[in-house]
């Protein structure tokens, strides 16, 4: 599989890709001059042939949930998701600091398709120098009348306000993410309404990633069908894989969808660090249940992995080598879970705190085995009953790390006695 | 109009009402904690999670709106099971404090419980401490380790009164409820977060460790202390009550109503005991050379001749009575004894707010009103000037409550005085003679609101040391005056 | 209540920016904490009076959000990514290491003002991992040997 474009990776290797004028020397904002030429309408069937799919974590499709926005009601708002925060992931990051225009053109035609004046992008606080070159790519494109009034001398107007998160995973979910733009703590809300209908400040509002954004101007040069021939059907184009842990060459690929996950890890990463063998992946992240060495024959799209029980989620691809030690993992990872739990809702504020002290008494080497019942039961307790996907993922993944390492964590306890 | 299958049971709802709100229709509790029917859903305890057909995953009755044919479940093993769990959850870090605790009896926790618990016990390390004594207001107190982060009380004070005194800091297990340091919860309605609180963390020192609420009898009545007429229960000793305490009153709570709906004000909540304190048991006489008490015969004669010149004589009474008294006052002595000098008054002004609080601190002047006619006012004043000009021989001063106009003192001084009232105040030695009534809590009767609502109430206790009321106060009056009207009092009774 | 005229333009255009004056108030906290390294009760409380919220509303969100802090940091703040990826690459030796070497613990300042420390979830560096921030540098790839020398070099540097 080597015949495939370089979509959002297309200047990574250019040198000061983020200047507009060498942006624009290597064919950039041609897709947006081409894109005021079309009427909205036709930008947004374009995009709902490519099937392009969320690619933050949800998977919904683009085109699609443009589609929600009512016609009659103003104002409108885009939220672009740049809070990358899932463990393992560092995709937006690489768009962000090597070619934000890209960003930038893909939210100018989103905005004009969609009849949008006012666009967040949300980035997550430590980023404070790459929000900087941000603003300056802001300021550079409005200067080419690229972004701002009367936008390349049509009728439609666009502002772009760069807005800086404060140390919140949490506000990667889409309502979470309104809640911090609005001033206040980031705590999911309750869907219905969804933010189509009620979003920002009570409007209509669409979120979206920052790679999915980076994707449409290529989808506007070179039509939805183009795209959706890339990858599988119902999951066109690209993927940025993020991979990262026991890699020889860790680092962001850029694969169809629906490469598979082996060769993804052996193939393009280089396989296993120091010639060790493989003993567990996290295909999505740490919210995506972990699979074994023996399940990874898998395509990375959100369909198939869905139906082995996992997710692909922000196609965070984090390999364990078999020096890894599960209780570390889950050690790490339920770390994470409760130090991010906004603590809104009774089963993951209660769960991930009990998640926390159950298994730090592990960590001591002070548990037994109806401790590791209790966990595998505490992690059930939370799936499907939260008020967010934090909360469920949590359990699951817990829940499925107790499940297929139940070993390991046995064994431990006999080596601690 | 979106029909809804729940449990069974078929039932037709106004579009935009939840599945709890529904449930609650056709009969059916739905458990919850963070939901309150003054307040908007939040849905985040997941106590009222249910099956809704076609959907995978549970949600939450209380934010849930009924889509045409919906069918929900409440009680599959699902729900059951979530129900179970999500109480786990609670009780891990809940310290056993219900021995201490007041809500005891009251408390959404236990109630919950005891009907959706799971008894198993669970592996447990040690609980959380948190603090137990945290003073969010000057009579409010939080107890953080009760606390089950329903967030009512915080939405309360956005929704409600505006003020958004308290916060939740924090995050995950950290989050606590909390006070900006220096600003306490100040505003009339904190007495409610008591009440909205599903269980013991938000307790008040008015009530704190008095009584076990099952050793309580609930009274429905109407608070007096404006022209609102919120709807209370009034909380008195019940049948068991085991101890001999010489209190009374134990609690005012809002009783719901289109009136008020689920809230009263602290004025309401707290100053009405108060009406029970220093009670007069005995008629006084007050003489230059002594204060005695006399019996009931005594203090009568000793001014029961005044009533022989009507036109010498002033009554003034009080926007507290209630139209039964008024129409009393009228049939008796203004009809059957000729006294035209009758005029009304009562408790100044106060501040009102666009909530509940009403500037009018009376709560029958419309009823006096409607039965005197609206220029009850000025008649009022009139019979002050006269009063001023030493025209009377004799005023009669019926009601507590009268003390706070000050033309009554103008002219108290020089004339002879009686005053029926319920409770010792400083500023009866001006008169001659007391009489002793029953008060508020000892009467029945019906107060007419300011939005002309008429609302009647019981007695919620028995009269102290067998005080009379005022029914029998005039008509021993007006017998000694030698006027029969027995045959009115018995078609008023 | 301050008038407008004596509010810092910095944050009025700030202010501007937003459809309502409580939409600002991550951004303005983000002001304070640049300028002065933390956020103290007075702070809040004149924000709150600027954007017409109560102090309580501004606590909660100094609260929620851990970039906002309660205390000044050190010249320079390191934080330690403790999430998986860079775990698998030897985090904990690394933390192990500039904990000893600057003799405190996550949470605390050195005593001379210089260094304090935080561990923090997933920066978004996993790629070369295992990273560390300081201020607003990132350090990845690290070894205990690179490490070792970034300290020195910090500890060197004269203040100003």
């Amino acid at each position: 599989m080597s015949d495939f474009p370089k979509i959002i990776t297309q200047n990574f290797d250019i040198e000061n890709a983020w200047d507009i004028n060498v942006y624009i020397e290597r064919g950039g904002y041609k897709a947006l001059q081409k894109a005021l030429s079309m009427k909205p309408e036709e930008i947004v069937e374009e995009v709902k042939k490519a099937c392009l799919r969320g690619r933050g974590g949800a998977g919904f499709p683009a085109g699609v949930k443009w589609g929600f926005i009512p016609k009659e009601i103003k104002p409108r708002y885009l939220c672009v998701n740049a809070d990358e925060g899932e463990p393992g992931t560092f995709k937006d990051r690489n768009i962000l600091e090597k070619d934000p225009h890209r960003l930038i053109e893909g939210i100018v035609i989103t905005c004009y398709a969609v009849g949008i004046n006012k666009a967040f992008i949300y980035i997550r606080g430590e980023w404070r120098k790459i929000a900087r070159r941000l603003e300056r790519a802001i300021i550079e494109a409005k200067e080419k009348g690229f972004v701002g009034k009367n936008i390349l001398g049509k009728d439609f107007s666009l502002d772009i306000l760069v807005h800086r998160g404060a140390g919140a995973y949490i506000c990667g979910e889409e309502t979470a993410l309104m809640e911090s733009i609005e001033g206040k703590r980031g705590l999911p809300r309750i869907k219905p309404p969804f933010p189509a209908t009620k979003g920002l400040f009570g409007y209509p509002t669409v979120i979206n990633n920052v790679e999915t954004l980076s994707n449409i101007p290529s989808i506007v040069l070179n039509g939805g069908d183009w795209f959706a021939n890339i990858g599988v059907p119902g999951d066109g184009g690209t993927r940025l894989f993020a991979v990262s842990g026991h890699v020889e060459k860790p680092g962001v690929y850029e694969l169809p969808v629906g490469t598979k996950l082996k060769e993804i890890i052996f193939r393009w990463a280089g396989g296993i660090k120091d010639g060790k063998s493989l003993k567990a992946v996290f295909p999505g992240g740490i919210s995506a249940p972990v699979l074994t060495s023996d399940e990874i024959d898998v395509s990375a799209d959100y369909n198939s992995l869905q139906k082995i029980g996992s997710m692909l989620g922000s196609a965070a691809i984090i390999v364990m080598d078999e020096t890894t030690s599960m209780i570390d993992v889950l050690d790490r990872v339920v770390a994470f879970f409760h130090h991010e739990s906004c603590g809104q809702c009774t089963p993951c504020r209660e769960g991930t705190s009990i998640l926390k002290r159950k298994v730090s008494k592990f960590m001591k080497g002070e548990s037994s085995q109806e401790d590791i019942d209790f966990i595998e039961k505490t992690a059930n307790s939370m799936i499907g009953r939260c008020l967010c996907p934090l909360g469920d993922a949590c359990g699951l993944q817990v829940a499925t790390i107790i499940r297929k390492f139940r070993k390991e964590f046995e064994e431990s306890l006999k080596k601690r006695v | 109009m979106p029909f809804l299958i729940i449990d069974g049971k078929e039932i037709e709802v106004k579009k935009g009402t939840t599945i709890l709100e529904a449930a609650k229709l056709a009969g059916i509790e739905i458990p919850h904690f963070c939901y309150h029917p003054g307040l908007k859903p939040a849905g985040t305890c997941r106590m009222c999670l249910v099956e809704i057909s076609g959907n995978p995953k549970l949600q939450t009755a209380c934010t849930t709106e009924v889509q045409d044919g919906m069918v929900v479940n409440t009680n599959s093993p699902a729900v059951k099971k979530a129900r179970e769990e999500v109480l786990s959850f609670l009780l891990y870090d809940h310290p056993l404090d219900c021995p201490i605790c007041d809500k005891a009896g009251e408390c959404l926790l236990q109630k919950n419980y005891n009907e959706h618990g799971s008894t198993e016990i669970p592996v447990k390390e040690e609980m959380i401490r948190r603090e137990k004594k945290v003073f969010i207001s000057e009579r409010l107190i939080l107890d953080r380790e009760r606390c089950v982060l329903c967030t009512r009380c915080v939405r309360f004070l956005e929704e409600i009164t505006g003020t958004r005194e308290l916060l939740v800091s924090k995050r995950g297990d950290n989050s606590e409820i909390d006070i900006f340091q220096g600003i306490p919860v100040n505003n009339l309605y904190s007495g409610n977060l008591v009440d909205i609180c599903p269980v013991g963390a938000i307790t008040d020192l008015d009530f704190r460790f008095k009584a076990r609420v099952w050793f309580l009898k609930e009274i429905p009545s109407v608070c007096p202390l404006c022209g609102r007429g919120c709807n209370i229960f009034i909380d008195v000793k019940g049948e068991f009550f085991p101890s001999l305490s010489k209190e009374r009153i134990f609690r005012i709570r809002p009783r719901y109503s289109e009136i008020n709906k689920y809230w009263i004000c602290d004025i309401g909540r707290y100053k009405l005991a108060e009406l029970d304190k220093n009670r007069i048991a005995n008629p006084i006489l007050l003489e230059p050379n002594g204060v005695r008490e006399v019996s009931f015969e005594e203090a009568l004669m000793s001014f029961s001749h005044y009533f022989k010149e009507p036109d010498k004589v002033a009554i003034l009474s009080s926007y507290h009575l209630t139209n039964e008294e008024n129409q009393l006052i009228k049939m008796i002595f203004y009809d059957k004894m000729g006294i035209k000098n009758i005029g009304y008054t009562g408790f100044r002004d106060g501040k009102g707010d666009n909530i509940l609080l009403v500037s009018d601190r009376n709560p029958n002047r419309k009823g006096v009103k409607k039965l005197w006619g609206d220029d009850i006012e000025k008649r009022t004043q009139e019979v002050f000037q006269l009063m001023r000009r030493g025209n009377f021989n004799f005023l009669l001063l019926i009601g507590d409550e009268i003390l706070e106009d000050e033309n009554v003192f103008l002219s108290v001084r020089e004339t002879f005085t009686v005053w029926i009232l319920s409770r010792y105040n400083e500023l009866y030695h001006n008169v001659r003679v007391i009489l002793p009534m029953r008060n508020f809590f000892e009467k029945e009767g019906t107060f007419t609101n300011i939005d002309g609502i008429d609302q009647s109430f019981s007695s919620a206790l028995p009269p102290f040391k067998n005080v009379p009321s005022l029914k029998d106060i005039i008509s021993q009056i007006s017998s000694l005056s030698g006027i029969k009207i027995e045959k009115e009092l018995c078609e008023r009774s | 209540m301050k008038e407008e005229k004596e509010i810092p333009s910095e944050i009025l255009r700030i202010i501007e920016r937003y459809p309502n004056k409580r939409a600002a108030l991550i951004p303005v906290l983000h002001v304070f904490q640049e300028k002065f390294g933390f956020i103290n009760p007075e702070m809040e409380k004149y924000i709150a009076g600027i954007l017409g919220i109560s102090p309580a509303s501004v606590r909660e969100v100094s609260d929620f959000y851990t970039m906002f802090k309660r205390r000044r940091l050190g010249k320079y703040h390191i934080t330690i990514c403790s999430s998986i990826s860079c775990h698998l690459l030897g985090s904990r030796k690394i933390a192990e290491f500039i904990k000893e070497k600057l003799g405190i613990s996550p949470g605390d300042v050195t005593k001379d003002g210089r260094f304090s420390l935080e561990e923090v979830s997933c920066l978004g560096y996993c790629d070369i991992s295992p990273v560390i921030m300081i201020n607003d540098e990132v350090y990845g790839n690290l070894t205990l040997e690179k490490v070792g020398k970034i300290l020195e070099e910090l500890s060197e540097v004269r203040d100003e």
